[in-house]
C-alpha cells in the first residue's frame, strides 16, 4: 500500500532528476543506436540530390529559427548545406528571423570547418553568399520573388528574384517559416518565373510537423525533416553520424522515461479507482 | 473625432478594396503597386510597429520599478538588457577588426591565387556600418552567442522536464477519448526514438486487437463475455502469428500512419475552419463592419 502511494504521487524534482539522469547518462556513455530514415526525409533527400546532380546550381537556404530551435534544426541545415556545397553548386542563406543571422554563422563556421569540404578545394568564400535578414515574413518572400536586391541590396547582380533558384529550403520554428515558403514562393513560382517551378522541401520542429504534412501529402513540399528524428533521418542518408543521430539515443531514454511514467501513473490510477469504488 | 475614427476606416478601407481588386482587375499600375509598393510600405510600418512595441515595453517596465510593483527586480534587468544590445547593435563594435585597413578573418576577399587564404596584395573589404553584428569577436556577436544562446536554449530545455512531469499526471485513462488519446501519444512518442525500433511487431498487433475491443465494447451485454472474447482472440491471433509475419507493424509504421491520416485529416478540418474565419473577417473589416482595429 506504502509503495501504491508513494507511485501515485511521485513528487516532481524525483521526476526531474530521473529525466536528467535519462538524458545525461547515454550522453557519457556514448552510446549509438542505429537510424532508420524515414520516408519523408528519403523525398527530401531524393529531391535534393536529383537537382543537385550537376555543378553550378543554386539553392535558398531560409534560417527561420534561433537558438532555442537549434539542437533540431541546426543538424539538418548543415547537412543539406555541406550536401549541396560537396557538389560545387551556390549555396545562399536568408533569414526571417533575427535570430537566424546568428545560426548562420554557427552553421557557416561549422561548414567551413568540416574535413571533406576543406579536402574537397571548394571555394567556400565563393559558394556561399549570406543575404541577411529582413523583417516582414510574407512580405519578404513576396518580394524576393519579383525583385531581390530591392531587399537586399548587397546581393551580386546574377541573383534578380526567386526564379534564380533551383531549389529553396525553410528552417522553421514557426511563423513567417515553411508555410510563407510554400504559399508565397513555392506555389507562386511557376506564374512568376514563366513556368518554371521551384522545388521547397522545409526541415521543422517536431510539434509543427502536423501542420506541414498536408502540404508534404499534396507535393507542395517535397518532403519533410521532422524534428531531431528528421534531421538524424538526413544525416544518415547523407552518411555523416552528426549530433542528430548522437542526440536520438538521449531522446530515445527520455521517451522511454516518459512513457514508464504514464504508465505507472495509470497502474496506481486504477487501482485507487477501484478501491474508491 | 474625424482623425481617431472616420479617417483611419477610409484609409483602411480604401487601401483593402485596392488590395483585392487588384487580384480581379488587369490595370498595371494598381498590380504593381500591390506586388511591390506596399510591401515596402508594410516594412516601413512594421518598422514603426517595433519602436512603439519598444517604447511600450520600456513604460511599462519603468513604471513597474517607480510604482515598484510585484518582482520590479527583474525590470532592471530587462531594461539594461535592452539597453546594452542597442549599444553593442548600433553604436560599439567591441572589435579592432573593423575599419582597421588590415586584413581580418571573416572579412571578405579577392582570392586572386584561389587559394582560399587572404595573399599580401589582395583586396579586401574592410567592413562597413553593421558587418560588425555578424564578426565573431564583435560585443554584439558576444552578447548572442554568450548571453541570449544559452538563456534561450535553456529556457526551452526546461519544458522537456515539465512535459515529463505534466505528462505522469494529467495522462489518465478516464475516458475512451482519454484513452484513444494516450495509446496515440505513446505509440508516436515510442516511434518518434530509434529505441522503438527494437519493440517485436506482435506487440503492435495485440494493441491493435486492444483498442479494437476497446471501439466495440458496447455491443458486449456482460462484461465476462467481453474478457473471454477478448482473450481467444488474443489466442487465436497468437497462434496464427506461427503462419504469418506482421513485420508491416512496427513503431515507425504506427507513427508515420497515426500522424498522415488521423491527424491530417483533423489538421485539415482546422485549416478549412480557420481559413473560412479568416475570409469572413477580412471582409468584416475591409468593409468597415469591424472596428476592432480601432480599439473598439
Amino acid at each position: 500500500m506504502k509503495a501504491l502511494q508513494i507511485l501515485s504521487n511521485i513528487d516532481r524534482r524525483i521526476i526531474y532528476l530521473l529525466l536528467a539522469i535519462a538524458v545525461i547518462t547515454p550522453m557519457i556513455v556514448e552510446l549509438e543506436m542505429p537510424i532508420a530514415p524515414d520516408d519523408y526525409a528519403q523525398t527530401a533527400y531524393n529531391s535534393i540530390s536529383n537537382t543537385f546532380k550537376e555543378p553550378n546550381k543554386r539553392i535558398l537556404l531560409s534560417f527561420d529559427y534561433g537558438p532555442s530551435t537549434e539542437p533540431e534544426l541546426g543538424p539538418m541545415s548543415f547537412a543539406i548545406m555541406k550536401q549541396v556545397l560537396l557538389t560545387d553548386n551556390e549555396v545562399h542563406l536568408v533569414a526571417l528571423f533575427p535570430t537566424g543571422l546568428g545560426m548562420i554563422t554557427q552553421t557557416i563556421d561549422r561548414v567551413k570547418k568540416d574535413s571533406l569540404l576543406l579536402e574537397s578545394n571548394i571555394n567556400l568564400n565563393k559558394r556561399i553568399v549570406q543575404l541577411g535578414y529582413a523583417p516582414g515574413g510574407e512580405a519578404v518572400i513576396k518580394g524576393m520573388l519579383s525583385d531581390i536586391p530591392k531587399i537586399f541590396p548587397k546581393v551580386k547582380d546574377s541573383i534578380k528574384n526567386l526564379c534564380d533558384y533551383d531549389f529553396i529550403v525553410s528552417f522553421s520554428a514557426g511563423s513567417p517559416g515553411s508555410k510563407e515558403w510554400v504559399q508565397f514562393a513555392g506555389d507562386q513560382s511557376e506564374a512568376a518565373c514563366n513556368g518554371k517551378k521551384i522545388n521547397v522541401t522545409t526541415g521543422v520542429t517536431a510539434v509543427q510537423v502536423t501542420e506541414l504534412l498536408p502540404y508534404v501529402n499534396n507535393g507542395q513540399l517535397k518532403g519533410i525533416l521532422a524534428g531531431l528524428s528528421g534531421a538524424a533521418s538526413y544525416e544518415s542518408l547523407v552518411g555523416d553520424f552528426g549530433p542528430a543521430s548522437k542526440n536520438m539515443t538521449p531522446q530515445s531514454f527520455a521517451h522511454l522515461l516518459i512513457v514508464i511514467l504514464i504508465i505507472i501513473g495509470n497502474i496506481t490510477y486504477i487501482i485507487k479507482r477501484k478501491e474508491d469504488r | 473625432m474625424f482623425f481617431k475614427r472616420q479617417l483611419p476606416v477610409i484609409i483602411m478601407v480604401s487601401i483593402g478594396m485596392l488590395t483585392l481588386l487588384a487580384h480581379f482587375i488587369k490595370i498595371e499600375s494598381i498590380g504593381t503597386w500591390v506586388e511591390e509598393d506596399s510591401l515596402l510600405w508594410f516594412d516601413i510600418i512594421a518598422a514603426f510597429a517595433i519602436f512603439l512595441g519598444a517604447f511600450n515595453l520600456l513604460k511599462m517596465h519603468f513604471f513597474k520599478i517607480f510604482m515598484k510593483k510585484n518582482d520590479f527586480q527583474y525590470s532592471f534587468i530587462l531594461i539594461l538588457g535592452f539597453f546594452l544590445m542597442i549599444f553593442s547593435g548600433f553604436f560599439y563594435h567591441g572589435t579592432q577588426t573593423i575599419g582597421n585597413e588590415v586584413w581580418d578573418e571573416g572579412e571578405e576577399f579577392i582570392d586572386i591565387n584561389n587559394n582560399q587564404t587572404w595573399d599580401e596584395g589582395e583586396g579586401f573589404t574592410d567592413g562597413v556600418w553593421g558587418d560588425h553584428i555578424k564578426h565573431p569577436d564583435s560585443l554584439f556577436s558576444w552578447m548572442f552567442n554568450s548571453l541570449f544562446y544559452p538563456l534561450d536554449a535553456t529556457m526551452f530545455a526546461l519544458l522537456a522536464f515539465f512535459v515529463a512531469s505534466a505528462s505522469y499526471r494529467a495522462f489518465r485513462i478516464r475516458n475512451f477519448e482519454a484513452s484513444l488519446l494516450l495509446t496515440a501519444g505513446v505509440l508516436v512518442m515510442i516511434g518518434a526514438v530509434p529505441i522503438g525500433a527494437y519493440i517485436p511487431s506482435w506487440i503492435f498487433v495485440f494493441i491493435l486487437l486492444s483498442l479494437l475491443f476497446a471501439f466495440i465494447s458496447p455491443l458486449f451485454k456482460s462484461k465476462d463475455m467481453l474478457i473471454k472474447s477478448f482473450l481467444v482472440s488474443c489466442i487465436l491471433l497468437g497462434f496464427s502469428m506461427f503462419f504469418w509475419n506482421p513485420t508491416f507493424l512496427n513503431s515507425k509504421s504506427v507513427l508515420f500512419w497515426i500522424i498522415a491520416y488521423p491527424t491530417v485529416a483533423g489538421k485539415k478540418a482546422i485549416m478549412i475552419g480557420v481559413a473560412l474565419g479568416i475570409v469572413a473577417t477580412s471582409l468584416r473589416i475591409i468593409f468597415g463592419k469591424d472596428k476592432s482595429f480601432l480599439g473598439e
